[in-house]
Parts: structure tokens; sequence; C-alpha cells
């Protein structure tokens, strides 16, 4: 069959990518059996010994172990609810300028805070943002405002964590969006433009349509992300007043990895992590399918 | 017609298999080398030898941290004044070549890690990491270095002394090697001088004068900060040990007591925190310190360069050695910070505690051939003209001799040679003169020359009556277990027992410490106890 | 007729949009500015806290000092090749991978996504790594930063997406007119991507300037240090790592405005990168291809 003869092509295309994923990516993935067993980095993966279910028994029974999952899904939730559509929004809104040249460099500027290292965005934080010496609330505080506990507080801190988040990422995210919005037949404006619509009925009709499979595909893998965290953004902005929320699994493995059992443990809490995130992206990838006939696969 | 589908799969299963080869040939390796230990080789020629050995030379690895500062104008650390030194005087007349694998000095104990995984670690290898080593201990990792010690390192025990040694002794053999720490004070605290002076304050020397000192600062507000003074900075668990040791019931406290109780639990640690409590309460501290806990200082640098603390328990010789000290001068000519010890208890003295006398860890990866070398060159290093060279450099270009005292000439030289000394000479965290006269060997230790009177007192300061724990050689595995735990927990504790209203001060003490015994410090006690007694008897 | 709707349209919105985002901006470019002004102002004012947006006492001593050092200027000269190398492998990679997952009836196809999909979660931590690139005699190359990272799977899909929203009667004609899948893919399906080609190309640039952990644990040879490395080892080393060390530090810490002075060399050349390639974020590249 004709198509079968032109497959060959997709498979030559697929060859190097494929020995890739199995080199680089399978082959040391074995090593996640480490999870089932007492590492002895002498020995190695193969010879240490085997202790099966062990170590994922001793995970769950630590105490801190629920807090910092709880936490997690808290955090990434809201980073899902608040922070996602940020970038969508400015994406829409960047490309609504019509001064070009203010359109490029506020492109530009927007992203900036994606290029600084969180260590010191830990410190700015501080110095903005505390308590008492903090210069926002010096500021409140001369207005006669109450001083506000962005970081000492636990609810006040997970907004600034969240607020934090958005102002670091969501200008470098636009620029998938911007990308996406490139490929909008601009025929479609100028049709809606004659049927008299608003600038804000052709945002909803023509504009966020046109990037819906970007956005279906970066919300999937997002959801598939709930279990895992990053590690820089709730470390820098901890403090011992807020542990109780901020403590996530990604620093609480940290922390515990200066322990006996270092390799054992942190590979069954990501071993666990992983297979929590695939079931979150196969229900989203599912559920996507059913209600926009659209997603991963 | 060739079939390319067949083909493919066919060339597939080929590349499969030899990348499975690959990775699986790996740990064979492993296993191979890490089950028989071979022994350290015999050399030719006994111990005492006074010509090189003949044959080929040994490579001799040696890890080297790489803190990626080397200066404008300074060599690369592996080859400059201080490899070039060591090879000459060492690696030539024993016939080995002495070769540094660099290891970058933030992720050490990772790289450390997969290079002992992968078979690839220098031949001595060193970590603060005391967990690490009981894991290598455990894991059959590490050579026992006592019989080779015995037989070749006479110098170097006696530089280190056996207390030092003890250290290094875990499941009973000497596994490590620790270095010596020359300097055991951890924290002094400094005042500003020249406030007391306006004030016509004493120098305090008690904690009620230095309380005085702090409520008067507070309240007349001496140079010109206004209102934004801090009397009493750098608030955290570790810097007001001094503090709270003062009000500890020392009568009271057993050296069993001393190891096993949890400090929250020791007799006066309450009135201790109430104190702290009382500072916090009245304006005397930062209240914005659990931000800046345990991170790093900048904010209370720029605070004491702006004048605006009055006191603060810093690391000892923190000011000078981080620079800061100077900046303050800069800014200020008139401040002056002096070292002063006022934390006294009820028995007049100064309780605080001090380091052990042990620093860094040297080890042995089971897998080296070179373990006598590696012994030889230690014991080597521990020979006071390669400690003097290799702690000052050169004499005349970049050290003169004051008094006995080799001390850092202020030139560019001295700094491109000795700006990462410590790296190299790995027996000793400090410098070194006399193994009998201290006073020498504080006096060498002041780093700056400009600020040698500060070094000297603070040192002083920070190691009169000082306290070190007693230890059991034993591993206390819940001690490890529920160390992050634990460690979290104090630092919540701090903070909230500090923060605390005067009068829910008891209530939420009380309450803390109980979740703190509960959640593995009742566990770490009664396992500290039990150890304890099985080997000191009771 | 043309109707205007009550709110959204004309000049008035337009400088809503324009103040918010004015104002966002700004927001971003303070810290910024903060470095800058910290890499030209002297020590003295940085100390005492007195440098935020504008430098103080200007001082190129930092840049000069950076400027001066032979092993940053190696670094950054083999970081911007080595970024390249890794790019171009990269895209050429992810464009091989996603172009025969974009076809529905292509066997296997799922079963490939799977596998996919799963390298985004599974791994098997250092140690695994670290063994793979020693048997493979990548550890002190630059192919052990390059070839690793090359498929980012998350990339790969939403390049797959992409490549998906192509109508399919453009290919169905080129197909007709006898085109096989190569001369689809590089005369008509990349020219139509542009956008987000660059767009993955700046990603991938990014990420692997900005990546160190890596270069950290496989990388010995100071000759193959990225940038990055340096910038990091020289900001961490300013912290006291270990408490036990203290005093054993013998080096001066590293002033302030030497270490504002490295991030921005370390960060103003990935900077330039996307305002190079806004000229490929064109739209319209598909006006008249469909028509008639």
């Amino acid at each position: 069959m004709k198509s079968i003869r032109q497959n060959w092509q997709l498979y030559l295309l697929l060859l190097f990518p494929f020995v890739y994923f199995v080199l680089f990516k399978y082959i040391p993935m074995l090593g996640v059996v480490v999870a089932f067993k007492d590492y002895n980095i002498f020995k190695g993966v193969m010879a240490s010994p085997w202790i099966g279910l062990e170590a994922f028994r001793e995970v769950f029974a630590m105490d801190g172990f629920y807090n910092a999952l709880r936490n997690t899904f808290v955090l990434n939730l809201l980073d899902l609810v608040i922070g996602f559509p940020i970038p969508i929004v400015l994406a829409i809104l960047l490309n609504e300028l019509r001064i070009r040249w203010f359109k490029k460099s506020v492109q530009t500027i927007l992203y900036l805070p994606h290029f600084i290292s969180w260590v010191i965005i830990g410190g700015m934080a501080v110095q903005l943002l505390a308590t008492h010496s903090g210069v926002v609330n010096q500021i409140l505080t001369s207005f006669g405002l109450k001083a506000i506990p962005f970081l000492s507080e636990p609810i006040y801190w997970i907004f600034s964590y969240l607020g934090i988040g958005i102002w670091q990422s969501a200008g470098w995210g636009t620029i998938i969006y911007l990308a996406a919005l490139t490929g909008i037949n601009k025929d479609l404006y100028e049709a809606a433009e004659v049927d008299g619509a608003s600038r804000l009925r052709k945002m909803w009709h023509i504009t966020l349509p046109g990037i819906k499979p970007t956005i279906v595909i970066l919300l999937i893998i997002n959801i598939g992300h709930m279990a895992s965290i990053g590690f820089d953004r709730p470390y820098v902005l901890s403090n011992p007043q807020v542990i109780d929320v901020s403590e996530v699994i990604s620093t609480y493995v940290y922390k515990i990895g200066i322990q006996s059992a270092r390799y054992t443990i942190a590979t069954a809490i990501g071993l666990f992590q992983a297979v929590v995130g695939l079931v979150f992206l196969l229900s989203a990838e599912l559920f996507s399918r059913k209600i926009n006939d659209q997603g991963i696969w | 017609m060739f079939n390319w589908r067949k083909g493919f799969a066919g060339l597939l299963a080929v590349v499969m298999t030899a990348a499975l080869l690959a990775a699986c040939g790996g740990n064979k390796g492993n296993d191979a080398q890490a089950s028989g230990s071979p022994p350290p080789s015999a050399s030719a020629s006994g111990p005492e030898k006074s010509e090189p050995p003949k044959g080929d030379p040994i490579t001799l690895r040696i890890e080297l941290f790489d803190r990626n500062n080397t200066p404008a104008g300074a060599p690369p650390i592996t080859d400059n004044f201080m490899t070039q030194y060591i090879q000459k005087n060492f690696g030539d007349p024993n016939n080995i070549k002495v070769e540094f694998v660099t290891v970058p000095r933030s992720q050490e104990i990772d790289k450390l890690n997969v290079l002992m995984a992968a078979n690839q670690a220098p031949d001595l290898v060193f970590t603060y990491d005391t967990p690490t080593v009981r894991k290598y201990v455990k894991d059959g990792g590490l050579t026992d270095l006592g019989p080779l010690l015995e037989q070749y390192g006479q110098n170097l025990k006696k530089v280190l002394g056996d207390e030092v040694l003890e250290y290094g002794v875990f499941e009973g053999k000497q596994y490590a090697i620790p270095a010596r720490r020359v300097l055991l004070p951890q924290t002094t605290t400094i005042i500003r001088g020249d406030w007391l002076e306006e004030l016509g304050l004493p120098v305090p020397t008690t904690t009620e004068q230095f309380y005085n000192a702090l409520k008067a600062f507070k309240e007349k507000k001496p140079g010109n900060a206004g209102d934004k003074i801090i009397p009493y900075g750098y608030i955290d668990y570790f810097h007001t040990r001094p503090l709270v040791y003062s009000f500890w019931e020392w009568d009271k406290i057993s050296d069993e007591d001393l190891f096993a109780n949890p400090e929250w639990l020791m007799p006066g640690n309450k009135e201790g925190f109430r104190f702290l409590n009382k500072l916090y309460n009245e304006g005397l501290i930062d209240p914005d310190f659990p931000l800046t806990m345990n991170k790093d200082t900048t904010q209370f640098q720029k605070d004491l360069i702006n004048g605006r603390i009055g006191a603060a328990t810093t690391n000892t010789n923190e000011p000078v050695y981080q620079g800061y000290l100077a900046e303050v001068q800069k800014a200020n000519p008139n401040a002056k910070l002096i070292p002063i010890d006022p934390f006294s208890d009820s028995r007049g003295k100064h309780p605080k505690p001090v380091y052990t006398p042990n620093g860094i860890y040297l080890l042995v990866p089971k897998a080296s051939k070179n373990a006598e070398a590696v012994i030889k060159y230690l014991d080597w290093m521990a020979l006071p003209e390669n400690i003097i060279a290799l702690q000052n450099g050169i004499e005349g270009e970049t050290y003169e001799m004051v008094n006995g005292v080799p001390q850092t000439l202020d030139n560019d030289k001295a700094k491109q040679t000795l700006y990462n000394y410590t790296d190299y000479l790995m027996i000793l965290n400090g410098k070194f003169v006399s193994l009998t006269d201290e006073k020498l060997n504080i006096a060498a230790n002041a780093s700056d020359p400009n600020f040698k009177d500060f070094t000297v007192a603070s040192i002083e300061a920070g190691s009169n009556d000082g306290v070190t724990k007693p230890t059991v050689t034993a591993a206390i595995e819940s001690e490890i277990k529920y160390a992050t735990t634990l460690k979290e927990k104090d630092d919540e504790i701090f903070v909230k027992v500090v923060t605390a209203k005067p009068s829910d001060f008891d209530k939420v003490y009380d309450k803390e410490v109980q979740d703190y015994m509960k959640i593995g410090g009742q566990a770490v006690m009664d396992e500290k106890r039990a150890a304890y007694r099985a080997e000191k008897g009771q | 007729m043309k109707q205007y709707g009550k709110y959204g349209n004309g000049k008035a919105a337009d400088y809503v949009i324009m103040g918010f985002i004015a104002a966002a901006s700004l927001l971003c470019l303070a810290p910024m500015l903060n470095i800058l002004a910290l890499s030209l102002s002297s020590n003295g004012p940085i100390m005492a806290g007195k440098v935020t947006f504008i430098p103080v006492d200007i001082d190129l001593t930092a840049y000069k000092t950076v400027f001066g050092n032979a092993a940053m200027i190696k670094s950054l000269v083999f970081t911007v090749w080595m970024v390249a190398l890794f790019t171009a492998v990269s895209m050429t990679m992810t464009i091989m991978a996603a172009y025969p997952l974009t076809k529905p009836n292509l066997k296997g196809r799922g079963f490939f996504l799977f596998i996919i999909v799963l390298t985004m979660f599974f791994s098997g931590g250092i140690i695994p790594d670290y063994l793979l690139m020693r048997n493979l005699n990548l550890l002190d190359t630059v192919w052990v930063l390059v070839l690793p990272g090359a498929i980012n799977a998350f990339y790969l899909l939403i390049l797959k997406t992409f490549f998906s929203s192509i109508p399919v009667e453009l290919e169905e004609s080129a197909r007709i007119d006898g085109a096989g899948h190569f001369t689809i893919l590089r005369y008509l399906v990349l020219p139509l991507s542009l956008p987000v080609l660059a767009t993955l190309g700046l990603f991938y640039a990014v990420g692997r300037w900005n990546g160190f952990m890596d270069a950290l644990l496989y990388i010995t040879k100071s000759d193959l240090y990225p940038l990055q490395l340096r910038l990091y080892e020289m900001v961490i080393n300013s912290q006291v790592i270990d408490m036990a060390e203290g005093m054993n530090n013998a080096a001066a810490p590293v002033p302030e405005s030497l270490k504002a002075a490295s991030i921005m060399f370390a960060t103003v050349p990935i900077l330039l990168v996307y305002p190079w390639l806004q000229r490929y974020f064109i739209s319209g590249m598909m006006i008249g291809a469909v028509k008639g």
C-alpha cells in the first residue's frame, strides 16, 4: 500500500529520537529499582539487598510526609487556578497592542524575572515584604495603614508565594501563546469586524479558540505535574513561622536527604510522585478527549 | 527489495542491546572491584627510605575543592605554588605523581557519592558530613586506616592527637582521619564600644549589664540610627546559645544529662528563653528576625555597617574574615566594635558551646590501591616546615615571621598564593604553629593584620568557659533518623517561644516542648541515655 | 453598519491596556535595574544599603574584573557555542520526532507517545545517570552537555500539537503533487511553523544556558564549565555552606558589586536572543494558502 511505503520515511525520522529515549531515558530508568533496595553505592544497584516495599512503608509513616504532600497539592492547585490563566490573558492583551516598539520592548521586559536566580529573588522578597522593616510595609505604615505580614503568616505567605511565582514566570509564559497567536487567520478578524463584533467578542470567539490546542496541552501537562513541585521557590521564601504551609515534597526530601537511607527514600518518594502524576495526566487526557476531542494523543 | 521494516527492527534491536550492555557494564565493574578489596600495595622498600623507590611512579589522586574564586592573575588551582611544592617535596622524593581532582565545593556530597558509586573516587577524599561517613562505613566503602597510621603516620598522630583521632573511629576501626580544628570557639558577642562610652556605660561582663546596655541603646538611641535601632541583632538558635547557656543550672546537670537531654529540657533553659522573650517584647530584638534567620547575613551586615546594631553574637571573628568589620570602620571611623563576654551564670562563669576538636573527615575509599601513599602524604604534611609552607607560602614574599608567628603580608602575591590554602592543607582547620603554645596558634590565626587585636580578643572571649558535650562512639540510630525533623522543630519552637506574648510564654513553651518529645525527642533521649550508660557505665 | 460594543473598543481601552502592561513591566524591570545599579556602584554605598535603582559612586572595577578574568571569558565563548550546538541538535531531534507523530495512521504512534510521556515522570536518579555517562565515555566532553537533554518531552508534545494544526488539505495537495514526507516536512511544515520553532529553540537555548547542575556532576575540566556554573559557585560561596568550616575559608568574600557584574555578564547575552528572534513571530503565514 502506498501509505506503508511512505511511512518508512516516518520511521526513519523516528529512529534517532527512539534511540535517544531508550539510551538516555530508559536505561537509567532501571535505576528506579533503588526504591525497593537498601542501596549500597559500592555494591551497585543490582547487588544491593532487596527490601521490597519497606521504604514506602517508612515514607508513609513519616509525619512530615503527609503535610508536605498536602502543601504540594494545595500550592500547585492554586498556581493552576490563579497562575495558569495569567500568561494567556497577558498574551492576548499584548496581542492587542498597536504601537509596535512598545509591544516589542515590553515582551522582552516582562520575561526578565525568569532570568533572576531564586536566591536573589528570595533576598529581594524579604527586603520588600518583611513585616516590620520591609519597604512595602514601611510605605503602608507611613500612610497610617496596618502592616501586612506578607511572609510571616501562613495565609498571607501563600498569596505572596503565588504572587511572586506569577511575577517570575508570567512574562516567560506568554511567549508560547504569542507564537500560537500568530497562527490565527487574520481573515477571521476582518470578517468579525464587518459583523460589528466588539473587541471583547473577538477575543472570546476568535483569539481564545485559536490558541485552544496550546492551552489544552499545557493544561494537561500541568495537571500531570500536580504531585511534583519545584524546589527553589518554596525553599527560598520559607521560614519557620510558615513551615506548616511552606514545607513541600521537594524541600522535605532535601531536608531528609542527610539520612542513612538517602537514595532509597528519595527514590521511593520520587516513584510515588511519578505514579500519582501519571494517573493525573491520564485522567486529564481522558477528560479532555471527552469534552474537547483534544489532547496529547 | 530490502524490507525496510525488518531492517529497522533489526537495527533497533542491535542498538538497544548495545546500549543495555553499555549501561550494565558499569555496575558489573562496580561489583567486581568492591567485593575483593585489594590490599594496600606494599612498597619495595621499608618505611624509612632515603632514595626514591624504583619503578613506575604511582599516581596519587587527591580531592581538591574548587570554589571558583581564583583571584585575577593567579595560576589555576591544579598548578600553582601549593601543587608544585607538594610535588617537589613529597611527590618527587617518593616517586609519586600527585594529581589533584577538582570537586565543586557547593555540591561536594553529591559529587562524592557519584564518584564513589562509579569507582572513580580519588585516593583521598573528604567531607564534613558525619552521616555520609557512617553510611560509607556501613556499606563497606572505606579503608581501615588504623594499621597504616601506626606504621607510617607518627608525625600525623603527634599533630592531631588522640582526642581528635577518636572522632574518626567508627565500628571500632579508624575509618576516617579527622582534621584537627585549631580554634574551638563558635561564637563571640560584639558590642558598639563607642556607644557605651557615649552613654557612660561599663563594658558588660554580666548578663544584667548587657541587658541594661541594650535598654539604654533603645531609649537613648546613640549614633544616628534613630528609631531603626536594633539593640541586639543576629538572632537564631545557634547564636543565642551563649545567652541561653548562662541560664542553665549547671550544678543540676550531670555529664549524662549533658549528653542525652535535648536542650529544651535542661534546667534553666526555659528561663533563658523567657529572657529572650522579654527582649523581643521590649523591642530590643529585630521583630523581623524569623525571616532572615539561618539565611544569609547580608541584611545583618548592612544594618551593622549603617550603625543600626548595638550588639550581636556572631561566629567568632566573623566580622574580620567576612570582611564587614573593615566596612564598618570605613563607613564610620569612630565606630568601635569590641568583643565581649557578657553572659554570666549563677556561678559567675560564662559557659558557651565550643567546637569539638575534630574538623573535616579525611577518607580513603576501599577501592583505592594507594592507601599507604595517602598516609605517607598526610604524615609528610604534618611536618612543621610543610605546615608553615602550605599555610603561609614563601617567607619574605607572602609572609614574614613576627615574634615566632607567621604574619601574612598584605600584597598581591600573598592573595594569589594563599586564598585557598585550606583546601590543600586538609589536616588542619585553622593556622597552626605550635603543639604546645595555644597563644601562638591564636596569634597565627589573626588573618588580617589590621584587626589582629580584634581577632585575638574574639577568640579568647569565644573560648572562655567553653563547653563540649560528651560523645559516645556508637551511632545513635534515632538521632540520625529524626535529625532533620528535630532540627526544624528547634527553629520552629525558637520562633514561637521568643515571639509569644509574655502571658502566653509558659503555655507555648510547655506545649511546644511536649510536641518536640512526641515527634522523636523522647526516642532520641532514651536511646542516648542507654548508649551512654552502656559505654561509660553508671 | 459598524456598531461599537459598549466596552473595549477605541482609544480608551488601548490606554488602559497599555497602562496596565506598563505597570507590570516596571515591576519586572525593577530588580534588573537594581542588579545593574549594584554592578556599577562602589562597595561602600552597597554595604550601606544605599543603592536601589541608580548607581552610587560609579565604579567600573567590577566589570573590569569580570572582563579581565580569562576563565570567565573562555567560559562565555564556550557556553555560547555549546548552547548553539545543543539547540541545533535538540531542535533537529525534536522535529524528527514530532512530525511523524502527527500522522494518525502511523502504526505504533500511541505507543511512542506513551513512552515519551512516561519519561516526563520516571527517572532513575543521579547515580544511574552518572554511570551511563561514564560508560558511554561522555564525561568531561561537550557531548555530555548536549546529548542527555536533547529532547524535552514537553516541548516535543507542544511541537506535535502545532504541527497538527496545519490544515490537512495543504499536505494532501502536496502529496498529490508527488511530494514525500521529507519534502513536505522541509518545504511545507517547517516554513509554516517558524514562530513555534523559534519559541522552542529559545526555550531549549535558555534552558541550556541557565542549567549547570549536570555540568557540576559530569565535568571536571574547567575548560568545559558553563558560565552559569561559575556564577553559581561565586554566589553560593558567599553563604556559609558549612558552619563547621567557618573561619577556615581563607578567601576574602566576593564583593556584591562583583557578584552583580557577573550576573549581568552571564545573563545579558541570553536576554538578547528573544528580541533577535521576534522577527520570526510573523503572523499571517497561512494567508492565501487555503483560499480558493
